[in-house]
């Protein structure tokens, strides 16, 4: 089977650091990948070649297959409405002055998806998708809570109905009363559109609570990878036991 | 005797609803108290109301006491407040060891040798080895973990009885937060310092904490043992909290999740 996500040997050096060295994996379809590293091992940089917000230096970057690592001008525009990323600033990652309905209408007339005239109604449809009353269509987003505009990111990601999503931290400032509800929403999405997730997170419980795979990153490098229940059960990697060591625990209810 | 009592606190901005509503408590000297609530629930307005450091447009009635006196604390002798964002509490432009040294001489008097010494025994104590080095440092050439250590050693500056942290590890990243809490503990621990340690991560707050006070909406809801809170919570908030928790031990949601409920 294909992945719809394959890189292999990526690298990318800003100055005389080499942020990602050597990087290589696969996603495939329907399936979720988490990155996990401390700050400054890569992650994000990771996340910003694979949806070409970046230039790699080296490497390949397979997107269902075809090699996107040098595409540029149209050919890339077209295919960016698979590949699509929610980030973690809410506050910066929409513009301040646009309304939610607005939010959700650009990707869908910028990749020209259905009928122009039914386009309003599938953005409210989006928003009734992601939990959110289709009444806030005309508020700005700045009013919203973190968490609500949080599902306008997301609703707005999956307007073009991408293969992949690049979640970056996308979960990390939520509240964590609200963040579970989000998982649910992004799981039931994942199993309703087949999407594939590259996940990143420094969170072992949260990423433990989505993904199917696990790789971790240090110094630009992945230092183990491979599935969920096998790393966070027997981390081989020093950076992986230090995550794991670092996970925040509730305290054991008496186990007598 | 306690070191900090609060009684009947009431804070509002503007004159509009209740930041803080009626809030009582209080903290034993080397007593580590962990405080946590959701965005707006008034955990920095109580933590800056303890320190007096509410702006102009807050009013606030009750007590704040300290050792029982009459008295308010004193910012910095008494108090040392750690907040969120070490780049925003240091100054860009001063090397750092010079940062602490002011805050010595002008908190204690100090001469400017004497506070000179006594900053690098700070950046030792907040747990680097060369101290020499670090000093001369600014803080854009260190890391956000390092950035608020020399954050806690500013605080430190005054020799206060009292740390308040405000979310002060919440902007870093797990294994770095993992070392400011082992950090404020041996504070705690070699020191006798009380803390007040201010999260929305109910998990790191019982890491911390002989307490948890758990505000919602101004007010005070639980107030006990972590080990009480979590096995009997009093208040549904903390009843989802603990429900909501997403622990490496508990078997993967995309596994237990049916489906459907998003």
């Amino acid at each position: 089977m294909v992945a719809v996500l394959s890189v292999k040997g990526l690298c990318k050096s800003f100055a005389n650091v080499r942020a990602v060295d050597d990087v290589s994996f696969d996603l495939p379809a329907g399936e979720t990948l988490a990155l996990a590293g401390p700050s400054g091992s890569g992650k994000s940089t990771i996340a910003r070649l694979v949806v070409r917000l970046l230039e790699p230096d080296a490497g390949q970057i397979a997107f269902m297959g075809k090699d996107i690592s040098r595409l540029s001008g149209e050919p890339l525009r077209v295919l960016r409405r698979q590949f699509q990323m929610v980030f973690q600033d809410t506050n910066s990652s929409f513009n301040p002055r646009a309304t939610v309905g607005s939010a959700l209408l650009d990707p869908l007339n910028a990749f020209a998806i259905g009928n122009a005239r039914a386009r309003p109604e599938e953005a409210r449809h989006l928003l009734e998708r992601v939990g959110l009353d289709a009444d806030l269509f005309d508020r700005p987003i700045h009013e919203l809570s973190g968490g609500q505009r949080q599902r306008v990111g997301i609703a707005r990601a999956i307007a073009s109905r991408p293969a992949l999503i690049v979640l970056d931290e996308a979960l990390s400032a939520i509240d964590a009363s609200i963040r579970i509800d989000l998982l649910k929403l992004l799981i039931d999405l994942q199993r309703e559109h087949t999407i594939s997730y590259l996940f990143i997170a420094h969170d072992l419980g949260m990423i433990n609570a989505i993904a199917h795979r696990i790789a971790i990153l240090d110094g630009g490098r992945i230092v183990e990878q491979g599935p969920t229940h096998q790393i966070i059960q027997n981390p081989k990697s020093e950076t992986g036991r230090q995550l794991l060591g670092a996970a925040a625990r509730l305290p054991a209810r008496s186990s007598s | 005797m306690a070191l900090l009592n609060i009684e009947n606190l009431t804070v509002s901005y503007n004159g509009k609803r209740n930041a803080i509503e009626n809030a009582t408590l209080s903290i034993s000297p080397g007593e580590r108290v962990g405080l946590i609530g959701e965005s707006g629930s008034g955990k920095s307005t109580l933590a800056l109301a303890t320190a007096r450091l509410l702006p102009a447009t807050a009013t606030q009635s009750g007590t704040i006491n300290w050792l029982g006196g009459q008295a308010a604390p004193r910012n910095g002798l008494d108090i040392g407040y750690v907040f969120q964002d070490p780049a925003g509490s240091l100054d860009p432009v001063q090397r750092v060891g010079d940062q602490i040294a002011e805050a010595v001489s002008v908190l204690r008097g100090k001469t400017r040798s004497e506070s000179r010494a006594i900053a690098l025994d700070l950046i030792e104590r907040v747990g680097f080895s060369e101290t020499e080095q670090i000093a001369r440092r600014y803080p854009h050439q260190l890391s956000g973990g390092q950035k608020q250590r020399i954050a806690i050693a500013c605080a430190l500056a005054g020799q206060p009885r009292l740390l308040i942290a405000d979310e002060a590890t919440s902007a870093l990243d797990t294994i770095v937060q993992a070392g400011i809490v082992r950090l404020l503990n041996e504070l705690v621990s070699r020191q006798g310092v009380a803390l007040l340690f201010i999260t929305h991560d109910l998990a790191l707050a019982s890491t911390l904490g002989d307490r948890l006070i758990v505000l919602r909406g101004g007010r005070i809801v639980e107030n006990g043992t972590p080990l009480q809170i979590i096995t009997e919570p009093k208040h549904p908030y903390v009843a989802e909290l603990v429900a909501s928790h997403l622990s490496t031990e508990m078997p993967p949601l995309m596994e237990t999740y049916v489906g459907g409920d998003s």
